[in-house]
């Protein structure tokens, strides 16, 4: 039985990130250098929130190598670990806050618990970005203020539309619970 | 909406460069990078350059194709071109107004620029060459003697087959879904995005669902198979690292050591 969890678990995992990735697909709008807009976090944030934290920081992880694999942003090394799998495994911690409560749902700590998964990963954009252009940019140029804008400009409204779709999901107790599917 | 989406950048292919074992090509690729990061010279820049060259040739994949990922850099890279040509103080070339172009901002901007291009050039001909589910074998290969520290390469491996497999079939399901309810009547189009994210719900709920009944009898056809992670698994195709990549692993060794340290 225990390891038939493990399996199903297993399995869950690479079917969100396979469902992360196909909704990668359905931008809402395109960044000039990369990034876009697109409900690419909802399923992994519904893994952390289903099978556990630890599966949503495999999933993330899984997630950003695959991402990296098949359209690859490659500038600098670190700054490639920071842009793809450091960045999404952050998304998993939202396993730890947010709460599918069984009668009430506590909509305030679930958002703010995503705000703060979403300023970790865009700390990690920000931190590759400050890499890339410290790379080839010359000295003097305000890299910090251009990353960080960049940056907000994709991730914020990614943010908000992540929000608005996870808060209307968390009535529907099928998706988050592991058990109730079949 | 969803329409001609070619997933990855994987062109099929029987060139020498497609039949080298995956391994070879992600340990040239790590090779090729570092190498463009050792050399500090138009002459290194060249030698990365001549490797590069010869691999597209060998490929035999369209130009267009190679160049399509330089597109998006494009700004980048006159960015930077003109930034490092304008802004390094230096042995003044010429001056127009107030701009004066420097001896060190020209062969630094240069570098940087080739340095950008290589470096898309280089990770863009493995993704081209080598299907995502060839690249996740040599990853998972490569990363087998990290299972004695415990590492569970094959459960992830075995997850990103897994999701790289069905990325195609739940497009096709979120475009089936997405039909289905447009001819209810759905609008997926209109509004701003933050109406457009709320219209995607109706998809997403059976597209979870369906997600995840098929997650679980993926589990049992798995189970009921025998699946016991691992250990003395076989696979259907084998990666095999003959003499050719050897000597291909061999050369470009050599040329990258002899090029970190003389260029």
């Amino acid at each position: 039985m225990k390891n038939r969890i493990r399996l199903t678990t297993l399995v869950e995992i690479a079917i969100s990130v396979a469902l992360a990735v196909a909704l990668s697909y359905l931008k809402f709008f395109r960044m000039p250098q990369g990034g876009s807009v697109s409900l690419q976090m909802v399923p992994i944030v519904v893994l952390a929130v289903r099978c556990g934290t630890i599966p949503g920081l495999i999933g993330g992880l899984l997630f950003g190598i695959i991402r990296m694999m098949l359209s690859p942003d490659f500038y600098y090394p670190l700054q490639a670990l920071l842009d793809y799998p450091i960045a999404f495994t952050t998304i998993g911690l939202a396993g730890i806050w947010v709460r599918y409560g069984k009668d009430k749902i506590d909509y305030l700590r679930n958002g703010l618990a995503l705000v703060f998964v979403f300023g970790l990963r865009f700390i990690s954009h920000v931190i590759a970005g400050k890499l890339f252009f410290g790379q080839y940019a010359p000295e003097g140029m305000n890299e910090w203020w251009y990353a960080i804008t960049y940056n907000a400009a994709h991730l914020v409204p990614e943010l908000v539309v992540t929000l608005i779709v996870i808060m209307i999901l968390m009535t529907r107790r099928e998706i988050f619970e592991q058990k109730l599917i079949r | 909406m969803i329409k001609n989406i070619t997933i990855g950048q994987y062109i099929p292919g029987e060139s020498v460069i497609h039949r080298l074992d995956p391994r070879t090509k992600i340990l040239i690729t790590v090779l090729f990078i570092s190498l463009l990061f050792l050399v500090n010279s138009f002459f290194g820049y060249g030698l990365a350059a001549a490797i590069i060259f010869t691999a597209v040739l060998l490929s035999k994949i369209p130009v267009k194709f190679i160049l399509r990922g330089i597109r998006p850099l494009l700004v980048i890279i006159i960015l930077t071109l003109s930034l490092h040509f304008f802004m390094t103080e230096g042995r003044v070339i010429f001056k127009i107004g107030f701009l004066k172009v420097t001896y060190e901002g020209l062969t630094r901007g240069l570098m940087m620029g080739l340095r950008l291009i290589l470096l898309v050039l280089g990770t863009s001909i493995l993704t081209l060459t080598t299907s995502p589910i060839l690249l996740t074998d040599g990853i998972e290969s490569l990363m087998t003697p990290l299972k004695k520290l415990g590492f569970p390469a094959h459960e992830l491996a075995m997850m990103m087959t897994i999701a790289l497999r069905f990325i195609p079939t739940l497009l096709e399901e979120t475009d089936k879904i997405m039909k289905a309810q447009m001819a209810r009547g759905a609008d997926f189009e209109s509004g701003n995005i933050f109406q457009r994210a709320k219209s995607l719900v109706p998809i997403l709920i059976p597209l979870f669902v369906n997600a995840f009944r098929r997650a679980d009898d993926l589990a049992i056809a798995m189970e009921a198979r025998g699946y016991r992670g691992g250990e003395g698994r076989t696979k259907f195709r084998v990666l095999k690292f003959t003499y050719y990549d050897f000597l291909v692993l061999i050369i470009i060794t050599a040329l990258v050591i002899v090029g970190s340290i003389y260029l």
